[in-house]
């Protein structure tokens, strides 16, 4: 991957301004602080849409940010920031996961037929990117992403993680490996295993 | 583990390209011998597509501002991130010291003193407070690690969810107070909206259809109580109409109430484009804003009155439909106002339209050439338009579509040639007439009555007036078809061909009147009446479009009906449309083949109509039959 990524000179070139921004950041400038936000802004708010529900997900994205800005100084350069920003930023949303499992006060997963409303703007808004041809397969694709996300919903916290950093966030075994601080192997196994779970859950759109 | 679970463990490895090659093969070489291995890796590869079909929402407007908003009010912007995070470590931990010795004191001297016997629950009650809450004991692998430095030494836990639940980040400090309006309306200025905080835009994509159902039946019942305004700028007018309804005491209402309640109105803008996202038969080259607004009749009506003072009338006279607008020119021109270059300027700007249309290779639309034959104007050799009767006028959906867009509506910030602002009368580079003013051929008009030239300084106030009574008499006259039948010759394609008259030379002005001026022009009542015509045209149907049956609006309008219910008489609503043409030849590629699809539709059911009504069945000409005109 490391080949990869230095044979990509657009890739490398973003790397070069981030550790520019990211010395700006550790000298206390918050302005490259705020570039680094933006540049990251929309990966980080997904993956928490995607482990914490959206109406959490803002507010978990940016104490992710806080907390990267409050230790930026640790930041050695010797992993990706994207790696160590995705750490802090899936210790916060699985934490916040098992937290509101035990707790229950914040309905995260209401029943399906109550629908998601912020999901459906998630849903209306990418179909205007994608200028979905009628309203009916507006429809019909809000609740297949509806039955997704409750699919999903269902995983435990380290499956849901692999998965939702592999094929949604679209990292590779090590970055993940990286990240959640398990062996590569670990990482491969829990992918398999939350795809195959989500295979059952999803059959009917699979047609199976 | 048998050699086939063996690959089974392996497919999704496979599947992400993690195998090294001959871990690869080995599984290629089983897949193409077992069949049911190559179901689940399909099956696999099915829910992966499912997850990555997922849309991606980004991140909320002004995310990164939020942040640091919020990093300045902790303390961590502006200093040191080092010794920032050294001291609020110090001060979190001699805080919660500081807590958990007084919960200690407190609860031994309550089970001491008061109640004289030793009692675990307040001790305990409060000892699990949340100062001890963020242990980070619930990180994978059961470990405090939190996250750790790439480092790889170990830091405490930070706060995460316990502390994420916090206060939103406030906006900046610039940012100013709000502003209180009727019904304690807050109207934030930070944005220049009226606060839509915590809205959201209703459920279109799951109830579709059942909203479309509804508001199908809903729909007469509120027939006429609309509001449709043709904009070039739909931003700043929808922030107009936002203002209008904040001080009329009506706010949008979040939508986490499904119910909407009277003097609230629903913001059903989505992704600015609320067409986009539901495209079938709504032409692809508009973009709408929407609002429905619920409230008392003579509120509603209240509300109209003020639309049409403060955002209607402030529309440009040169953002019309195409046919309106020469109408409302022929109009200003008889009450004696001044429109200088405006019908020049459109008629360049359409001809420009075209002729970029003809420049893009193998266009997805096979109706444009067909317009383009029906109109062969183009740029480099114009002749005036001949009069016509517009009223009579029903040019065919194509036309409408390349003529009823200015092409600087774009490339110009959305702005009108005139609007009422002087501001926007300024001298500008970027604007070829006041940048050049010799360099733009006049106005078939004002070339024709020998009035059109100026000098290159002239350009400043296009506000003066025509003062000369013999002028006056003769603009009330003559339509500006009249004048340019008077000159029976062509625009000169060269400025230099534009040779300034003593009488033009005496004239101070020729740039024209502004709107405003042409609204005034002693023609208000009539004007209203063209306005009107501005506002309900159907632009893109020619007047082919059916009445305003449920069927024929489109689903749009059954959308914006969606939201009505619990008991909110249907009389007392009211839907207000802005309305924003794009020009064809800025459409993207796919909205450029949505418009090629509505394009062979309209064509398709016209050939069709036309051959049900007018031919036999054994009658029809071959190549009269929808299945020709398909092809």
């Amino acid at each position: 991957m490391a080949d990869e990524s230095a044979a990509n000179p657009p890739k490398r070139t973003l790397s070069l301004d981030e550790a520019a921004c990211i010395r700006r950041c550790q000298a206390g400038d918050s302005a490259a602080f705020g570039d680094l936000v933006e540049r990251y802004q929309d990966r980080i708010y997904n993956v928490m849409c995607r482990m914490a529900g959206r109406d959490d997900a803002e507010e978990l994205a940016q104490e992710a940010f806080l907390k990267a800005f409050e230790n930026i100084h640790r930041f050695g350069g010797r992993s990706r920031f994207y790696t160590w920003l995705y750490r802090i930023a899936a210790n916060l949303a699985i934490s916040q996961r098992r937290r509101g499992s035990k707790v229950r006060f914040l309905s995260m997963s209401g029943p399906a037929d109550e629908g998601d409303q912020s999901f459906a703007d998630t849903v209306t808004a990418d179909l205007a990117r994608q200028r979905t041809d009628a309203p009916d397969a507006a429809a019909l694709a809000g609740e297949r992403a509806r039955q997704i996300e409750a699919a999903l919903d269902e995983l435990d916290e380290e499956f849901r993680i692999a998965v939702v950093l592999r094929d949604m966030e679209g990292l590779d075994y090590a970055e993940i490996a990286d990240i959640l601080d398990v062996p590569a192997g670990t990482v491969k196994s829990r992918i398999h295993r939350a795809r195959i779970m989500l295979k059952d859950k999803l059959a009917g759109l699979l047609g199976g | 583990m048998n050699a086939k679970d063996n690959i089974r463990e392996q497919l999704s490895a496979y599947l992400d390209g993690e195998l090294s090659d001959a871990q690869a093969k080995v599984v290629e070489q089983t897949l193409a011998h077992d069949a049911d291995l190559a179901r689940e890796l399909e099956a696999l590869r099915a829910t992966q597509d499912l997850l990555r079909s997922l849309p991606k929402a980004p991140a909320p407007k002004n995310f990164a501002a939020n942040v640091l908003a919020e990093a300045r009010s902790r303390g961590l912007a502006g200093q040191s991130p080092a010794k920032t995070s050294g001291r609020s470590r110090w001060i979190r931990m001699a805080g919660m010291a500081a807590m958990l010795v007084m919960a200690m004191g407190l609860g031994m001297l309550l089970s001491q003193k008061i109640f004289r016997q030793p009692t675990a629950g307040p001790h305990h009650e409060i000892a699990a407070a949340p100062p001890a809450e963020p242990t980070g004991q619930d990180v994978p692998g059961g470990t405090s690690r939190g996250w750790e430095t790439d480092d790889g030494m170990a830091e405490e836990r930070v706060e995460g969810a316990g502390e994420a639940r916090t206060e939103r980040a406030v906006p900046a400090p610039a940012t100013p107070a709000p502003v209180i309006g009727k019904g304690g309306v807050t109207y934030d200025a930070y944005d220049g909206r009226v606060s839509r905080r915590g809205a959201r835009s209703y459920d279109f994509a799951s109830n579709a259809v059942d909203a479309r159902n509804e508001a199908f039946a809903k729909l007469d019942e509120i027939n006429g109580k609309t509001v449709e305004i043709y904009v070039d700028d739909l931003p700043s007018n929808q922030a107009a109409v936002e203002q209008v309804m904040f001080a009329n005491g009506i706010a949008l209402a979040p939508d986490e109430q499904a119910v909407i309640a009277p003097n609230q109105a629903v913001n059903l803008m989505t992704n600015r484009n609320f067409f986009e996202a539901q495209n079938t038969r709504p032409a692809p080259d508009v973009e709408e804003v929407q609002y429905l607004v619920y409230g008392k009749q003579e509120q509603l009506q209240q509300l109209a009155k003020a639309l049409d003072e403060n955002v209607v009338r402030r529309q440009t006279v040169s953002q019309l439909p195409e046919p309106v607008f020469r109408q409302a020119i022929e109009l200003a021109e008889t009450a004696g106002a001044k429109t200088g270059n405006m019908v020049e300027k459109k008629d360049t700007e359409l001809s420009n339209m075209k002729a970029t249309d003809e420049a893009v290779p193998a266009g997805p639309n096979p109706a444009m050439p067909a317009a383009k034959a029906a109109k062969p104007e183009t740029a480099a050799a114009k002749t005036p338009p001949a009069p016509r009767d517009v009223q009579a006028e029903t040019p065919t959906r194509v036309e409408a579509i390349m003529e009823g867009e200015l092409a600087t509506a774009d490339e110009e910030g959305n702005r009108g040639l005139f609007s009422g602002s002087s501001a926007e009368h300024q001298p500008s580079v970027d604007s070829p007439t006041r940048a050049a003013p010799l360099a733009e051929p006049e106005s078939e008009m004002v070339a024709g009555s020998g009035e059109s030239a100026r000098a290159a300084d002239e350009d400043t106030d296009m506000r003066l007036k025509v003062t000369d009574p013999e002028e006056v008499a003769r603009r009330a006259g003559a339509t500006n078809w009249d004048m340019q039948k008077e000159s029976q010759q062509p625009v000169a394609a060269e400025p230099a061909a534009v040779q300034p008259t003593p009488e033009a030379a005496a004239e101070p002005l020729v740039d024209g009147d502004s709107d405003d001026k042409i609204q005034q022009a002693g023609q208000a009542a009539r004007m209203s009446q063209v306005l009107e015509q501005a506002r309900t045209q159907p632009l893109l149907t020619g007047g082919e479009r059916a009445p305003q049956s449920p069927s024929a609006v489109g689903v749009q309008q059954g959308y914006v009906l969606r939201g009505d219910v619990a008991g909110v008489p249907a009389t007392d609503a009211m839907i207000i449309t802005l309305r924003r043409r794009v020009s064809p030849s800025r459409l993207n590629y796919r909205q450029q083949q949505n418009l090629d699809v509505v394009e062979r539709q309209y064509q398709y059911d016209q050939l069709r109509r036309t051959s049900e009504a007018t031919t036999q069945p054994q009658a029809a000409p071959p190549n009269a039959t929808p299945q020709s005109a398909g092809q």
